[in-house]
């Protein structure tokens, strides 16, 4: 009986011993979350943004883990607006409502990373736009009218650019989408729809018209003298 | 040797007869993790159990048996508490002569584990488990028991924000206990 028991014991013993594992790895198995980042169209994430006056904007979210892996989760985030006089929002597709003012977007998840993830974003008319070259040409506007004017001399490329200034006259802004170019003598000068790049062809006048959110439009008439060298 | 004698009768008698009983047992093992049917991690947990049961060691018996189950590795937060469980098993014995009775069981478990992470407090798992052994009377009302017992868990979908997370797990847990019928 005694050889029974001490048979028995020494294979509990055994049992127990085999039963106990080393740990491989020290890591969790699964990721935690970090923070959640929201940002724009642009992936701007740290400033934002200029919604420009009649026109949506859509926001993202993406979920960064500990692991340094990361996910996008724009809809599955509950989105909410502090004002919605100001700003309308779901799933991060902003849309300005009557009131001017700022709104402070946030995205929630089951009540929790409300706080982390809470921006502002400020809702400005564009109140103007104005025209620069890269070629450093001498642009006149008239503030008074949407009339800019230039004067070109040689035929080839010019490329334009536009810079937004909204209604507080302090922030300005490089518009490059939701802008049509064209030009209303296509025998004198070309234009790219939406680069702003100009070919000019021959001796002439046109009006390149620019339209932003076909909201707030100008209008560059060029003056086109063709003098041979 | 008559004294012996009796109360191995005496032993059998209260063994054959269904009653009560109180045990405790301790387990260790290593439990597999699996995360989305391909991450794995592995995490040693011993477990330290309570039980009451009641029925016959050598016929039908059930039992019920509450956990403390501590992984050594922190599988879901950088902070993984201890982990409860409530399993309910049925078994079936035997009795194979000289005091031994073999036994087969299945059962199934719940529990809770306290994780430290974003969006999950406390994680809950359900089991399904079945294993077998054997107890030897080792008097009366005492019986010493070892067994080996497989256990197939799944855990609380956890929340990733853009998608839910499955994580099962597995493990073979030999174990040894003593028990107290009355």
């Amino acid at each position: 009986m005694k050889y029974l028991q001490h048979t028995l014991l020494s294979l509990s013993l055994a049992a127990f011993t085999l039963g106990c594992g080393t740990d491989s790895n020290t890591d969790p198995l699964v990721p935690e979350i970090v923070s959640i980042e929201i940002y724009d169209a642009d992936l701007n994430s740290t400033i934002h943004s200029i919604v420009i006056d009649e026109d949506q904007a859509q926001l993202y979210a993406t979920v960064l883990y500990d692991d340094n892996s990361s996910s996008t989760a724009t809809t599955q985030l509950n989105w909410d607006s502090n004002d919605t006089a100001v700003m309308n929002v779901y799933n991060g597709l902003l849309t300005p409502a009557a009131n001017r003012g700022t709104a402070a977007i946030s995205a929630s998840f089951r009540d929790k990373l409300f706080t982390t993830i809470d921006k502002n974003v400020a809702i400005m008319p564009l109140s103007d736009i104005n025209i620069t070259s890269e070629q450093d040409l001498n642009i006149t506007d008239d503030t008074n009218t949407s009339l800019c004017h230039v004067d070109i001399n040689t035929t080839g490329e010019y490329t334009f650019q536009t810079n937004g200034t909204f209604e507080d006259n302090k922030t300005t802004l490089a518009i490059s989408s939701n802008i049509t170019w064209m030009s209303s003598n296509t025998s004198v000068a070309t234009v790219g729809l939406s680069t702003g790049v100009v070919t000019v062809i021959t001796t002439g006048m046109t009006d390149i018209n620019i339209s932003v959110f076909n909201d707030i439009n100008k209008t560059l008439r060029m003056d086109v003298n063709i003098t041979a060298i | 040797m008559r004294i012996l004698l009796v109360l191995s009768l005496l032993c059998i008698s209260l063994f054959a007869e269904p009653s009560g009983y109180i045990g405790i047992s301790i387990e260790d093992s290593t439990e597999f993790f699996t995360l989305k049917g391909s991450d794995t991690i592995n995490a040693s947990a011993p477990q330290y159990k309570i039980k009451a049961g009641y029925g016959e060691i050598s016929n039908f018996a059930v039992e019920a048996a509450f956990s403390y189950m501590d992984y050594s590795t922190n599988v879901f937060s950088s902070n993984d508490s201890a982990a409860l469980m409530l399993d309910i098993t049925l078994y079936k014995g035997w009795d194979m002569g000289y005091n031994l009775y073999p036994y087969l069981g299945v059962g199934i478990g719940m529990g809770a584990m306290k994780v430290e992470r974003q969006l999950e407090d406390s994680l809950s798992f359900s089991s399904f488990n079945f294993g077998g052994g054997v107890r030897y009377g080792i008097s009366q009302t005492y019986d010493f028991d070892i067994g080996v017992n497989y256990k197939l868990r799944t855990w609380q979908t956890i929340s990733l924000v853009s998608e839910d997370v499955k994580v099962t797990s597995h493990l073979v847990n030999p174990y040894i206990g003593i028990n107290y019928h009355f």
